[in-house]
């Protein structure tokens, strides 16, 4: 048996996991009534994106950054401030801030991927809390610290896109179809070279791959993702503040990346699903939930290092065969 | 000079410090074109050093490196490899998560042509690449009997089998020069025996080689040429027969 017959003539089990969520995530509103589960649910859609932005980062480059939600909130405060301050339309607001992160992200990259390990990571959490503190003291634009109000809804051809059934529709739409662009990507030309970055850089520099070229570009892929869950999170919520993109929601980021295995595509969304429905089921106070998620996160890396739904998985495997 | 044009490679007064650790001196010398050659040295001599100033992975602090007569001062390792330039290393180079023929397709990367958006939508350029480069490299895996294990997780194979997957890597490119860093080691005798009538083989069909050996015997019954490296030194090079007459090269290799 060829490999190209094997890896191309079955295309329905590529495209089955897609067909699975969403027709369960187009029947979720019929099942779910309750507008705040409703809501639940979008968020996890709109962390599940800015995950897979950071999966890449993380899985196939090894750069963890804890700086994620200073993108996420970028996306969220350009996209506000320009819609309330300067009346943009909602759609050219999220096009320029999307621009404008892209940007930021592009100067940010060279410097920031120059560090490797513990450096990197202190330097990704020391941008996020320099957004928070701007956040905080640019009161004329931002709000300060009681937020930025009356950002305007999204609407499309006279359908309010940002009420909660639309707006959940919406996110789990995009969530999927970046999924099929990033796992066409992977399984191609430049995802064979992106898979072969954490390896340090002999190999792939040695087989032609412009590493630096393919980190930035990881780099800036990574903070568009977040960037776009932000805008959507702005515009749906009509109201932002700082509390929702500072360092805890970095680390939320990089635990749900970790539970859900790096690399692994599906793992973000069942890491952000795993960990948003977590405090629902645990009726938790918010303010013990850093603590839960640094535990958590403590408790992947030193017991299944590649991640808790791949090894539930294999759980279920060796439970399967043990009864077959 | 003339020398100079018909040579593939020619390293020109070559010096590479590490801080105060000089690791090659004033290295001149001219590969030829379609020969076999090996580099061979004590330990420390600077021979993976000197595979690494060709590819680029080092840069020298003065002298040049030309392939087929253009400077290579200032290209950077990737680019080389666009320009014929391949590689094995010395602890086999293979990405672990990723099968056997997914490895080998990362030896074809500089000869696809379809740009990141296009393989992003799937377009039927990015498919046709795609089918191309899995029938080309299950024809490479086929010439070096790996193709039954094209969808093994590398962490399967053996080191033989690494070490032919990784060859077959670097010639999957069809490049002008490969750089082979001990391809027998760790090899059993029968393994090493194979090995030299592949590469025998690649030297057949043209391809020029420079190989880093400790294995004598095998450098000095298969190669056409030897470069002994010493102390960062040429200290001399020739055809088998001769290096191994040399008296500088016995001295060094036995010690004074």
């Amino acid at each position: 048996m060829s490999a190209g017959r094997t890896a191309a003539a079955r295309p329905w089990r590529r495209l089955l996991p897609y067909a699975i969520l969403a027709t369960a995530a187009a029947l979720t509103p019929f099942a779910v009534t309750d507008t705040y589960l409703l809501s639940l649910g979008s968020l996890i859609g709109l962390f599940a994106l800015a995950v897979t932005g950071l999966n890449l980062l993380i899985g196939m480059a090894g750069q963890v950054s804890l700086g994620q939600a200073a993108f996420f909130g970028l996306g969220a405060y350009a996209s506000g401030i320009l819609t309330v301050h300067h009346g943009l339309p909602v759609g050219l607001a999220i096009a320029a801030a999307l621009t404008l992160t892209g940007l930021v992200a592009l100067v940010l990259a060279a410097p920031t991927l120059k560090l490797e390990g513990h450096n990197l990571v202190m330097a990704t959490l020391g941008l996020n809390m320099i957004f928070t503190i701007v956040c905080i003291q640019w009161e004329s634009m931002t709000g300060g610290s009681s937020g930025l109000f009356g950002i305007p809804a999204m609407s499309l051809a006279g359908v309010n896109l940002s009420s909660d059934r639309n707006f959940f529709y919406l996110v789990w739409g995009v969530l999927l179809a970046v999924l099929w662009l990033c796992s066409n990507l992977l399984r191609t030309r430049p995802g064979r070279a992106l898979r072969s970055l954490h390896q340090g850089d002999l190999l792939p520099v040695s087989l032609g791959i412009p590493v630096v070229q393919y980190k930035i570009a990881l780099f800036v892929a990574a903070a568009l993702l977040a960037a776009l869950a932000g805008c959507l999170y702005a515009h749906y919520l009509q109201f932002i503040s700082p509390h929702s993109f500072d360092m805890f929601v970095s680390l939320q980021l990089v635990t749900m990346t970790a539970v859900g295995g790096l690399g692994n595509l599906w793992g973000g969304v069942f890491g952000a699903a795993f960990l948003l429905l977590l405090p629902e089921w645990l009726h938790a106070v918010p303010d013990v939930m850093p603590l839960l998620h640094g535990l958590i996160l403590m408790i992947v890396l030193m017991f299944c290092p590649r991640g808790l739904l791949p090894a539930l998985k294999n759980m279920a495997r060796k439970i399967w065969r043990g009864h077959g | 000079m003339a020398e100079a044009a018909s040579s593939l490679l020619v390293l020109r007064d070559v010096c590479l410090r590490f801080g105060g650790l000089q690791a090659l001196m004033d290295i001149s010398l001219h590969v030829p074109a379609g020969l076999w050659s090996a580099l061979i040295g004590p330990n420390g001599a600077g021979k993976t050093s000197m595979l690494n100033v060709i590819c680029g992975l080092y840069a020298p602090q003065a002298g040049d490196v030309l392939l087929e007569g253009r400077s290579l001062y200032g290209v950077p390792a990737y680019e080389r490899a666009v320009l014929g330039l391949a590689r094995t290393f010395q602890t086999v180079q293979l990405v672990q998560e990723m099968n056997v023929l997914d490895n080998l397709l990362l030896g074809l990367h500089t000869q696809g042509r379809v740009g990141v958006f296009g393989h992003l939508l799937r377009s039927s350029a990015s498919r046709r690449e795609e089918r191309k480069m899995q029938e080309k490299g299950l024809e490479l895996l086929a010439r070096f009997s790996l193709e039954t294990l094209w969808s093994r997780p590398v962490l399967e194979l053996s080191l033989w089998q690494r070490k032919l997957l990784e060859l077959s890597r670097a010639v999957a490119g069809d490049p002008k020069l490969l750089l082979l860093d001990e391809p027998m080691g760790g090899l059993t005798m029968a393994e090493r025996e194979s090995m030299a009538l592949l590469l025998q083989d690649l030297r057949g069909q043209g391809m020029s080689m420079i190989m880093v050996e400790h294995d004598m015997d095998m450098v000095m019954a298969h190669t056409d040429h030897v470069l002994v490296l010493h102390h960062g030194r040429l200290l001399a090079q020739g055809p088998p027969r001769e290096i191994q007459a040399d008296p500088q090269v016995i001295s060094a290799y036995l010690g004074e």
